[in-house]
This record gives structure tokens, sequence and C-alpha cells, in this order.
């Protein structure tokens, strides 16, 4: 039995007085598309195109979101790890961090990130009972050139992990390499009836695409694959300051990425994905720590979720902190219990992440593995043995006696939540096992980790033969 | 036939029922009762012990195990010889005047009769004069004394001091605990020792008397 309850902002009725809202901004105001491509099959579909800006008609919008599909089976290379996302789904699903530039931990500090970085947080991740899709690009590989990354990480990322995979805006050639590369682990034609990987497409707030991500949607839908269209916009910069004003715009983005996919392919899988932040308005920089922020992406996971059937997504590990300080625990775990408790399908940029998505440390994956443990149990809620109400059972122990010793605690002792980072135990033991506070715990876990991970997921003839391949395509 | 093996084994499974028909069984199979006592069940209970320890065991199992072990010796007893009962030593326990807490005191108790200590339980508000005319009639090893309050805490020291004039000190070892206690609360009130759990309580017992 799941909690009774998500966190929701607002009432039922609000919500088609948004729909409405984002009704008109698409057909009164429209959204600018760089593409001719796609401003072709707008017109196509009876939209009202004027140069770049696009005006999207009602019917469109609804004949769209018909055809989008409220759950999703994303597939793995160990298809035992496949998962399914949106309606019918049995627990949060989690992502590892993504396009973080340094790389961060206790014995070396704040660096510029590498591939052995990157590598390092891909074993993590695969690792991870919590971490059920891998891919995205943890920390940027800084020191591979630049034209060589997209087929380097992808390599890594397949060599590290058989996950379900989750990939990045790119041009639609590197795209297209990038498939084929994977069906040759696969098999070739398997992405046609197996999605496996979905990217994450963000518009250009307010009210933009630009042309790779619209490459980017166009060829997944192409390839049956799915999209996670992500608004991030900032209220008061690139979105009204008005909360809910905030939420309607980045509605109006998200719905036209999703119209875009179901004009190449009905059908192809879409990820709603609010992820509006209230920044500091005393400089106007992004901060994701705030409060408010998911004041605005629960009223869209409330959209999404009641009105639309769509699977969602929402970056839910945000922090300002610029070490795994306990400010990076206050903040992360404010919006975990956001974004889970809101009913978010996919969890991202929560596993490692700090400063405002430029770092990412190792050590904070390890006790973001713990909080998201938390909120997961939370949210299980009550269930099997501990629906009975033990009227008997009190009766029998009576008065200052003790359920210690009752075999109905022996027998479910084990079933307690417990962690795996948070010391538990008496001050004297604490102190007796080197007295290591979080941080420290932390550091020595996912060195532990390291250790023990695999050097590769792949046998090895197709190792080479991925590697072949990579080797070939840069020349 | 049940071997020791197999017997140490139900005792650390905590499978009372199991226990006792081993037990019987090796019994009815010749096999001597002090052997199953120190080479079967006490031997099973150190191993219960150093797990708790690790963490590799909860405390509600290791309570299952300890109460299999009552429930064995039961059945060995008629057939254990003097030499037989060579007891780890005795223990009076209780928590002080004006405390009624004893969750933390009763595990001790459990850990330490496992361990094959005899405790003497006098419960909970134990009036000082009930420590005194215990260790008077029942000469133990170890006087254990148990607070979860801080306002309690005095009471551990007055209870130490009139041990002390009562000439009683010198014949027994004070041990302390409770949550708020400590090392340095247990030296300042002449404790001879402090032990934060019950595990570590059961072992310090037995170290403290070797």
């Amino acid at each position: 039995m799941a909690l009774a309850n998500r966190i929701n902002v607002v009432g039922s009725d609000e919500l088609s007085r948004i729909h409405e809202a984002t009704v008109q901004v698409l057909e009164t105001t429209g959204v600018e598309f760089k593409s001719d491509e796609a401003l072709a099959l707008f017109r196509e579909n009876g939209a009202q195109v004027d140069g770049h800006r696009v005006k999207i008609p009602r019917a469109l919008l609804e004949k769209s979101l018909g055809t989008a599909p409220s759950s999703i089976t994303l597939w793995g290379r160990d298809e035992k790890k496949c998962v399914t996302l949106g309606e019918g789904q049995t627990r949060t699903h989690v992502e590892p961090s993504n396009g973080c530039v340094f790389t961060h931990d206790m014995d070396r500090g704040r660096r510029s990130s590498t591939l052995a970085d990157l590598i390092d947080f891909y074993k993590l991740a695969h690792q991870s009972s919590v971490c059920t899709i891998s891919g995205a690009i943890p920390v940027e590989p800084n020191d591979v050139p630049i034209e060589e990354r997209h087929l380097r990480i992808f390599f890594e990322t397949l060599k590290h992990t058989d996950k379900p995979l989750k990939r990045n805006v790119q041009p639609g050639h590197e795209i297209e390499e990038m498939f084929e590369m994977y069906e040759l682990a696969v098999g070739k034609g398997y992405l046609a009836d197996h999605p496996s990987i979905y990217a994450s497409v963000n518009p250009l707030s307010p009210l933009a695409f630009d042309t790779e991500p619209i490459e980017t949607i166009m060829t997944y839908a192409r390839h049956h694959q799915p999209v996670t269209v992500l608004s991030c916009a900032l209220a008061g910069i690139s979105a009204p300051m008005s909360l809910l004003g905030a939420a309607v715009l980045q509605n109006s983005e998200i719905l036209s990425g999703l119209v875009l996919s179901q004009m190449v392919t009905p059908g192809a899988g879409v990820i709603y994905a609010p992820a509006t932040a209230v920044p500091n308005m005393m400089n106007a920089q992004y901060v994701t720590g705030s409060p408010e922020s998911h004041l605005i992406n629960i009223v869209n996971l409330q959209m999404a979720l009641e009105l639309y059937h769509l699977p969602t997504r929402t970056m839910a590990g945000l922090n300002d902190a610029k070490v795994p300080d306990a400010q990076a625990g206050f903040e992360t775990m404010q919006n975990l219990m956001q974004c889970m408790l809101g009913g978010s399908h996919i969890i991202n940029e929560c596993l490692g992440v700090l400063d405002s998505i430029m770092t990412n440390s190792f050590e904070k994956f390890i006790m973001d593995e713990e909080m998201i443990s938390r909120v997961l149990r939370f949210m299980k809620g009550v269930e099997g043995f501990h629906t009975d109400l033990s009227t008997e059972l009190i009766d029998a122990i009576g008065p200052q006696g003790s359920f210690l010793m009752h075999p109905t605690t022996m027998k479910n002792c084990r079933t307690a939540w417990r962690p795996t980072v948070s010391d538990w135990e008496n001050h004297e033991k604490w102190e007796k096992q080197g007295a290591e506070d979080a941080m420290t715990r932390a550091n020595r876990i996912y060195k532990e980790r390291l250790a023990a991970c695999p050097e590769s997921t792949l046998d090895p003839e197709l190792e080479a033969e991925l590697s072949a391949f990579v080797e070939k395509r840069l020349g | 036939m049940a071997d020791l093996k197999t017997i140490t084994e139900t005792l650390i499974a905590g499978d009372d029922e199991a226990l006792v028909r081993n037990v019987q069984e090796a019994l009815d199979g010749g096999m001597k009762a002090g052997t199953i006592l120190s080479d079967a069940l006490i031997a099973g209970m150190d191993v219960v012990g150093s797990r708790m320890e690790s963490g590799e065991m909860y405390i509600p199992e290791v309570l299952m195990s300890a109460m299999c072990m009552g429930a064995a010796v039961e059945v060995l007893k008629p057939f254990l010889s003097e030499g037989d009962t060579t007891s780890a030593g005795t223990v009076v326990i209780g928590t002080v005047k004006g405390d009624l807490h004893d969750i933390g005191k009763n595990l001790v108790v459990m850990m330490m009769q496992s361990a094959g200590f005899e405790v003497i339980d006098l419960g909970v508000d134990v009036e000082v004069e009930t420590f005194l005319e215990a260790i008077r009639e029942k000469k133990p090893n170890i006087v254990g004394i148990s607070a979860l309050l801080t306002t309690t805490m005095p009471m551990m020291k007055s209870t130490v001091d009139q041990i002390s004039e009562s000439g009683l000190r010198d014949g027994v070892k004070i041990m302390v605990g409770g949550a708020p206690v400590d090392q340095a609360f247990a030296d300042a009130i002449g404790a001879d020792a402090y032990a934060a759990d019950a595990g570590s309580a059961s072992k310090l017992a037995k170290a403290m008397l070797a």
C-alpha cells in the first residue's frame, strides 16, 4: 500500500485553468522552432507558421496528447533491468547526475573532471541498487578532445553499464551513429520495438527550441526512442516571476516539444520534465535550493499526472552547496522529498551533484543513495505485516511487558530500513570504530565500491568490436 | 543423533523447539550433559555475542537465542553434575532508586545469563538498602547499576558511596550503564567499569573476572 496521497500544490480545478492558459499561449503567442524541417511538419499538421514562430492550435495539441503514451517500457542491455516509466510504475526511478564540469572528493578537493572520473561515476551508478537508469554524462571528460567526446563517452557508457540509458542533446548524425553502435551490442533492428535510450531535451526559455534539440526530438522519435522535454526556466528571468505564470510557460514549452515528437511518430514516448527554478534575484543567478522552485514544478507534475497521463521526471537532488556539507544535506533532502512525494516517475541530478550542477562528488553520491533510499522507503507506506493492528499481541504482552522478545519482532526485525552511510551506533562504538563523520565513511564506501566493480560489462569480443567502431569513426 | 554442531546451529538460529529436540536426542544418544552445555550451548552463545557485536545478528535474534539457551539448560539440568555447572560468576543488577527504566538493563541481564552468569535482577526503582542486602546475601562478583535519567545519575553515585561505607566495596566489582552514563562518569563516581551496550557489558564482565 503506497502512501494515501501525493503532494499537491493546487486543487484539481486549478489544473484546467492552467491548461486553458497554456492553450492560449500556444495559440496566440506561439513558440519558435529553429528548424526548417520542424516548421514544415508543423505547417503540414495545421499549425500557423510565421517565420520561426509556430502557433499550435488546440486540435493539434489535443491530438498529440492523445497519442503520447502514458507509460514506456525502457529496456537495458540486460533485459532483466528493464523499467516501466509512468503509469504502472512501482517505484521512483533514478538516473545519475549530468552536466557537471568539476569533480569533488575528500582527498583531492574540486578539480576539472577527466575521463577517469566519468568512468568512476559510471561504475558507481552501475553498482547502485538505487540507480535504475544509467548513462548521462555525470562529469564532463575535459581531457578528451571535444570532437571525440560523443563516441568515447558512449563507448564508456556501454562498457560500464547494462542498465537502460539516458543521453543528451546531440546533432542528428551523432545520434544515428550512437544508435548504430548500440545495435552492435543488442542486434540490428532491436531499437525499433525496444525503447532503450531517452534523451533529455531543453527548450530555450522562454518559448523557443534551438536546432540541435529539435534534431534530437525528431531523430529519437523516428527511431521509436523516447525524449524527455526538460524546461528549466528561471522565474523572473526567463519565465514570469509568478509561480503559476512560470508553470503555464513551462507547460507550454514541454507540450510544444511533445507535439513535435508526436508529429514525427505518433506514440513515441515523451517524458514530461518540469525543472524550473526560482533564482537568486539578488544577482539573477541560477540556484537550485529554493523551497519555492518545486511549488512550480509540482503544479506541472499535477498537470502531467492528472490531466495528461504522461511519464514525468524532475531534477530532485539539487543543492547549491560547494562541498558535501550540512547545506548539501538539507537542500538535497528538501528537493528529494518534494519531487518524489510530488509523484515524479524519474528523478535525476540526485546522485553526487553539488554547486548548482557544476560539481559532482563521489562522497555525495553515496550520501544521496541513502537519502533516496529513505524517501523510497517512506513512499512504500504501510504494507503487508505492518497492517496488522496487533490487538492480540498487545493484550498478550500487556503493561510494562516487552515486545523485543516476541517471535513477531524477531521474524520481522530485519525488514526495517537500515542506513548505508549514516551512523547508528552509540558514541563509544562509533569512537572505537574510528569516529568517522558521514563524509569520511562515504569516502571509504565509494572506494570500496569502485574496487569491487568489474572493469567491463561487455564480453571481450563485443568490446573490441565497439572499440574498433569508435576508432574507425574517429579516423 | 544431533551432533554438537547441529545443536549450536539451532541455538544460533533461535529455533527453540528444534533445539530442545536436538538436546534431548543428544542426551538419549549418550552424550554427556556437561559436554552439550559447554561445547555446544555456551560455545554457541559466544558466537551469538560476537555476531551481535559485528552487527550480523540483531538484538531480537540474540534474545531469541538466549531464550533458547534457557530452554535447553532446563532439559540438561537433571543430568548436570556438580562440576558441570561452573558459573561464570554472580551478578546483582538493578535500576537505581527513582528510575523506572529497564529495557537496557533487561538486555544486560539476558546477555549475562546466556554468557553463563548467575544474575540476580533486583528490578527497577531499587533502594540502596536493597542493593546492600543482596550483596550481603548473594555475595556477587559484580554489581550492575543502571540509570536512564540524568536526574537519577546522582543516585548511582550515592549507591556506590553507600556500598563503600558499608564495607562491602572490596568484595565486588561495580559496573554502571545507561544512556547518559559514560566512562568519565563511571570514573568520577568510583565504579570499576562502564559498558555502552548489553553485548559489551557481558564481555566486560567476563574479562573482569578472568
